[in-house]
């Protein structure tokens, strides 16, 4: 069977941006992170700054830190940044910049169990990543406090990205740090496992329900830059793109709502060729 | 053409995008103006155990 | 075909210019060749050289200290901590009492707010020293202590103990009990005469 050109260019896109995005050696090597001076970036997609490998920061860790300072302070720079991601991408950051994205890719390729593009009850929980935002990253980073100070709320009781692409390289690497272990990283860590074996059935089960930064960038998706552009004269309602898509988007929906995620398996299975990767370059309001 | 009509008509010519990204920028530095971005840089160097769940 | 050999080449760069730029910055420091102290366990012996550790800081209140303050006490702990980190803070509360337990030329405790630089606002580090009664000397990043100590440090809390020489004797990364950090402290000031 062949493989759609589309797939294998963003699956070697993915790969090669989590290599670049990830791909400080030295840290996986001796358990230490990186300290230069690309950590005063954020990198648009999910990507814990304790990965050992990591050479930027994460737009929602940045977010966090700024809420949890003392008083409430408007979170500017890390607005900064995912208004810009935001309107340059949409959510075309979770399908080709996201390195928790790409994992949950690759295990739903395992061929186990029959597969599923949602769960039951999907216009339920599709809201799920709006109460994570809201709760955890907006109301527990700028109010809870579990000590003295504030923390980051959706880092340390949620983040699965953090958990595999963090917390375990470290404790991999440092015999000293295994000692900290406690029952919240076990809780984690069940997420963890919860989830990416949930994807193996399920498509982007993290993506579709829980991820506060999809959501985020699910609300810049209608007028972000980049868009699939659908030629609607021309299309024939076969509804090919429908069954294509990974989020079964139906072509009214593909680019402009909050969930699709740009990935442009729509524009290979078009027989009228009707889809296709487009920029809103020159659109006018 | 009136002052503010020209301006309107220049708001209009704007992509959406684009506004986007100049909004963007300006959070960018006022963010970076209250120092924000040395903050975010901290805590990226020299983690808190609590924060990534382990600890 | 080209384009994926393309591709390639660039992540390989980028690597590379991700390690190298930290390698000054490894070069600097070599507080990971001292020996790591576990727990409640017995140490690992590192056969490298011994780390001396110099400094010159200012607490807090502004006092300046050098690393001519190792020599008054047989054993020192250097606690450092950030005012973000709830771990730190909360073990704080018992480093204090520790500290006013020992007499000072057996064992002394000195703190390092590692996100406070010479120079920054410190009232915020203040209260929250007051706060948690760590009634010890708290020094606030100078560039002799973050080269030569914090730069190698990736997490707080993590203590350093070091001997009345100025040689760093092993580390310890994250928050403990009471009773474990007494229990290493006793065993070092056994250790080291």
């Amino acid at each position: 069977m062949k493989r759609s050109k589309q797939k294998n260019i963003r699956l070697l896109f993915q790969v090669i941006y989590t290599i670049v995005t990830n791909g400080y050696v030295y840290g996986y090597l001796t358990g230490k992170i990186y300290k230069g001076n690309l950590k005063y970036t954020c990198v648009p997609g999910l990507n814990c700054y304790s990965c050992p490998g990591a050479v930027g920061a994460c737009p929602l860790g940045a977010l966090q830190s700024a809420l949890n300072g003392n008083g409430f302070r408007v979170p500017f720079a890390a607005l900064g940044f995912l208004f810009i991601f935001g309107s340059i991408f949409g959510r075309f950051v979770c399908g080709w910049l996201c390195p928790f994205g790409l994992l949950q890719d690759l295990f739903h390729k395992i061929p186990l169990f029959r597969k599923r593009k949602q769960l039951p009850f999907h216009k339920v929980f599709k809201y799920g990543k709006y109460l994570v935002l809201f709760g955890l990253v907006f109301a527990g980073s700028a109010f809870l406090f579990t000590g003295f100070v504030k923390i980051p709320a959706f880092c340390k009781f949620l983040c699965p990205s953090g958990t595999f692409m963090g917390a375990i390289p470290l404790l991999g690497a440092n015999e000293g740090l295994r000692t900290q272990i406690s029952g919240l990283f076990y809780w984690k860590l069940g997420l963890l496992l919860f989830l990416v074996l949930l994807s193996v059935k399920i498509y982007r089960p993290f993506c579709q329900y829980l991820c506060p930064l999809g959501a985020v960038y699910g609300w810049f998706n209608r007028f972000s830059l980049v868009q699939i552009q659908w030629n609607k004269e021309g299309c024939t309602s076969c509804m090919a793109c429908k069954r294509a898509c990974p989020v079964n988007l139906s072509p009214e929906e593909i680019s402009v709502s909050a969930e699709c995620i740009k990935c442009g398996q729509c524009v290979d299975a078009c027989p009228e060729k009707c889809l296709k990767m487009h920029n809103n370059i020159l659109k006018k309001r | 053409m009136t002052f503010w009509k020209k301006i309107s008509n220049v708001f209009h010519k704007i992509p959406l995008w684009m506004a986007g990204v100049v909004v963007g920028v300006m959070f960018l530095l006022q963010g970076i103006h209250g120092g924000q971005l040395e903050d975010m840089y901290r805590k990226a160097v020299m983690i808190c155990l609590e924060c990534i769940g382990i600890g | 075909m080209k384009i994926k050999i393309l591709c390639c080449l660039v992540a390989a760069g980028l690597l590379l210019t991700g390690c190298s730029a930290d390698k000054e910055v490894q070069d600097n420091t070599n507080a990971q060749q001292a020996e790591n102290v576990s727990g409640e366990n017995s140490e690992n012996v590192d056969e490298g050289e011994d780390y001396i550790l110099t400094f010159t800081a200012k607490t807090v209140e502004g006092e300046e200290i050098t690393s001519d303050i190792f020599a008054d006490s047989r054993l020192t702990m250097m606690n450092i901590w950030a005012t973000y980190c709830n771990p730190c803070l909360q073990e704080m509360p018992d480093l204090g009492e520790i500290a006013a337990a020992y007499d000072k030329a057996d064992f002394q405790m000195i703190g390092i707010i590692s996100d406070v630089m010479e120079g920054d606002d410190v009232e915020y580090a203040k209260a929250l020293i007051e706060h948690t009664k760590a009634n010890y000397p708290h020094l606030v990043l100078s560039e002799s202590l973050y080269f030569n100590l914090v730069n190698g440090v990736d997490a707080v809390p993590t203590t350093f103990f070091v001997n009345k020489s100025g040689v760093v004797l092993g580390y310890v990364v994250g928050a403990q009990s009471k009773e474990t950090w007494e229990e290493i402290i006793d065993d070092l000031l056994e250790k080291n005469q």
